[in-house]
């Protein structure tokens, strides 16, 4: 594997096949954090393709005494999911719709692919995943799948490490009580 | 049984999410081991806290990037990057806000001066130079926007002000578009030599279908632009409408010559 410090300098340099390690190396991580932010394949791939961008754009601005590589680009990460989130949240607005609502076609906003791609078993959790505030998916996808110590999960999204701390319990909680009822002896018999 | 109280929920996961200090995680342990309840509850807590973690980390990690998500679909973002001082790059974040306000505040004034004309017609001349530099403060806003799009766009905050503000000046700058239209097609009549009722009939009539294509613009504008909000493809409708009102309103200025 190459050094990372020392793609990082060349990059730095203009080093363009640089930019291209750096980007095949991160691109599969990056992409499953946004993924996991965002439960939805377009808008990961778009997430991801910006982030990484802005980070070789600006890889400048990384400075590693304050911190890896890693923490940096999913703080960048994180930052692109919020903007898409919340484009994506804006109440849709058509006055095309609005002149000819008769005829206007039934929106199609479930992707069957998405429905496909995973497995029944692990889809309550994600479903649940889901469901959770925005604040509080990063908290636990930061910690559960990233495994980032609660100092990282804090700069990645920006809080106090005490807020960070309580997002993850809180988001557990949601998770736990989303879970129990419908699925827990689902969850208890998988464990078997 | 033990004597004390039993372990909180909070603490509970504080011990599986290891956010305790030492001192409150050495107590724990030492109920722990001689309280069975407390004991069950942990395990059953970490048992599902291994499910959720398993489960939250195979639905992520079974996913890949796509054959489409690949180096060289980035690489032209990346060579247009420019190498500007660090200076440059903070002020290039105010630049297009400033510009977008200082537009608007000059087609405001450029709408307020010429409020008047709205009621009496008048030969064409020029409504004045703030409308015009609004159109240059607008035009400068949306190809710098058009351009940035393709490395890296900015915030989807400022990017959604930025639109709002392009799509109120162009809202106010078509209202004086439409004063300028009727006030050509006027002199256009009169230098022909039509009779003034012929004449206000052209009027009405130009006011009519210029008000009609200006609605059109500014509600579809609104639609479109709102559903891509900083794409390149709704800084370029705002660079070509605005481009459009800038060519209306500069119109007198070549037949007053005459
Ligand atoms: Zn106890």
């Amino acid at each position: 594997m190459p050094n990372l410090d020392r793609l990082i300098e060349r990059w730095c340099a203009g080093d363009e096949k640089a930019a291209e390690a750096l980007y095949n190396l991160h691109k599969t991580r990056v992409y499953r954090l946004s993924f996991g932010l965002l439960g939805n394949i377009e808008d990961a791939e778009e997430a991801a393709q910006d982030a990484l961008t802005y980070a070789l754009l600006h890889i400048h601005d990384f400075d590693p005494r304050r911190s890896k590589f890693t923490t940096w680009l999913h703080m960048i990460t994180v930052s692109r999911c919020r903007d898409l989130f919340r484009k994506k949240r804006l109440p849709t607005l058509s006055f095309s719709a609005w002149f000819n609502r008769d005829h206007a076609p039934a929106p199609s906003d479930l992707n069957p692919e998405q429905h496909t791609v995973r497995s029944e078993k692990r889809d309550m959790v994600w479903e649940a995943v889901q469901e959770l505030s925005p604040s509080l998916r990063e908290a636990i996808v930061l910690r559960h799948w990233g495994e980032h110590t609660y100092r990282e999960i804090a700069d990645i999204a920006g809080c106090p490490l005490r807020t960070a701390q309580s997002r993850v319990r809180l988001a557990y909680r949601h998770l736990e009580k989303l879970l129990t009822g419908v699925g827990q002896r689902q969850l208890a018999e998988e464990a078997i | 049984m033990t004597t004390n109280k039993h372990i909180s929920e909070e603490k509970l996961m504080g011990y599986i999410y290891r956010t305790l200090s030492d001192a409150e995680r050495e107590s724990f342990d030492k109920h722990l081991s001689d309280c069975p309840t407390c004991w069950a509850r942990l395990a059953d807590h970490e048992l599902r806290h291994r499910q959720i973690s398993g489960s939250l980390e195979t639905a992520i990690n079974e996913v890949s990037p796509s054959r489409k998500m690949n180096f060289a679909a980035i690489a032209p973002r990346l060579q247009r990057r420019r190498a500007q001082p660090q200076f440059w790059r903070r002020f290039s974040l105010a630049a297009p806000l400033a510009m977008a306000v200082g537009g608007l505040v000059l087609a405001f004034f450029g709408l307020w001066q010429n409020l008047g004309a709205f009621f009496v017609p008048q030969p064409p001349s020029p409504l004045g130079t703030l409308p015009t530099l609004a159109c240059f403060c607008f035009v400068f806003v949306s190809m710098d926007q058009f351009d940035r799009a393709f490395a890296m766009r900015s915030r989807f905050i400022i990017m959604a002000m930025l639109a709002f503000m392009l799509w109120l000046g162009t809202l106010v700058i078509g209202l004086l578009n439409i004063l300028v239209i009727r006030d050509l097609v006027l002199t256009a009549c009169v230098s022909a030599g039509y009779k003034p009722a012929e004449t206000g009939v052209a009027a009405i009539l130009a006011v009519l279908v210029s008000a009609v294509i200006y609605i059109i613009v500014i509600i579809g504008g609104a639609e479109y632009h709102y559903k891509r909000i900083g794409h390149p493809s709704s800084w370029k409708l705002f660079s070509w409408t605005i481009v459009m009102q800038l060519f209306i309103m500069v119109l007198p200025y070549f037949f007053n010559g005459r």
